[in-house]
């Protein structure tokens, strides 16, 4: 707010409530009312603001943690698209793997392919190791995993 | 509007100064109030601005922390397209399979986050 000079608008504003007013009386009420409404807006505002503290923060890492997973399984999501796209294209027309009648049999075999990895993974025993297939477990200082916990009791 | 009839009397013909006085301490009380208004509301615009400013701060920090990782995974995604682009058929399997591998180290390390 900036200060205005004798008769600014401001200075208006004010003659013009009190001239509206009833009587002196009105104008104190009204100042004393204003007052009271300043303090309440003033605690209000305070409120809100030691709120944004947390609130705000906790947003930020709320996007963060969609970012991330937004990256982890849309970057997976990505890949195996890219993957497709790169097979599709090296055995279609044009393509340095295109064998012609046999490209077909090609692109079933690229698919099936995939397909046995997929279920492969899924058919994996669950395992304790860190890396399975191997006799023995990376240790990860701090985190044990479920057969360590067995072995345990 | 002002009504200018109110400072006036006796049929126009005379100034009511009573009235006028009145309305001349009420517009000085009036810049009172507001200059007190105006006074507290700045006051606490201080530790309002400081508070704003604390959090931005945390929220830039958190945004910042928390979002690394989001960046570094997207990295390494990007990093691993041109070996799938340049496996040729087996690019599908490619694909798949860093997806997979990748997926099982999360959750492997998110198990045994969790034991």
């Amino acid at each position: 707010m900036s200060a205005s000079g004798a008769g600014g608008p401001r200075v208006q504003d004010l003659f013009n409530r009190a001239a509206s007013a009833d009587s002196l009386g009105g104008v104190i009420f009204q100042g004393i009312g204003a007052i009271l409404l300043a303090v309440g807006t003033a605690i209000a505002s305070g409120v809100l603001s030691i709120a944004d503290v947390v609130i705000v923060p906790l947003n930020a890492l709320t996007g963060a943690a969609g970012q991330l997973i937004d990256a982890i399984f849309g970057g997976a999501a990505q890949i195996i698209d890219f993957g497709a796209i790169a097979t599709a294209l090296s055995i279609g027309p044009g393509g340095m793997f295109n064998l012609g009648p046999f490209s077909f049999a090609l692109g079933i075999g690229a698919v099936l392919l995939g397909l046995y990895v997929l279920i492969a993974y899924l058919s994996e025993e669950p395992t304790g190791n860190f890396v399975p297939g191997i006799p023995f477990d990376i240790p990860t200082p701090g985190f044990t995993g479920p057969e360590e916990d067995e072995e345990e009791n | 509007m002002v009504d200018w009839s109110q400072f006036l009397t006796n049929g126009g013909t005379r100034i009511d100064f009573g009235r006028v006085a009145e309305v001349g301490v009420g517009t000085v009380f009036g810049a009172v109030f507001t200059g007190i208004v105006s006074v507290l509301l700045g006051l606490v615009d201080i530790p309002l601005a400081l508070l704003g400013g604390l959090t931005n701060f945390l929220a830039s920090v958190v945004g910042i922390v928390a979002g690394l990782p989001a960046v570094i995974v997207e990295r390494g995604w990007t990093a691993a397209i041109p070996f799938v682009l340049d496996a040729g058929p087996a690019g599908y399997v490619a694909g798949l399979s860093i997806a997979l591998v990748t997926l099982y180290v999360i959750a492997q390390v998110v198990s045994r986050v969790r034991e």
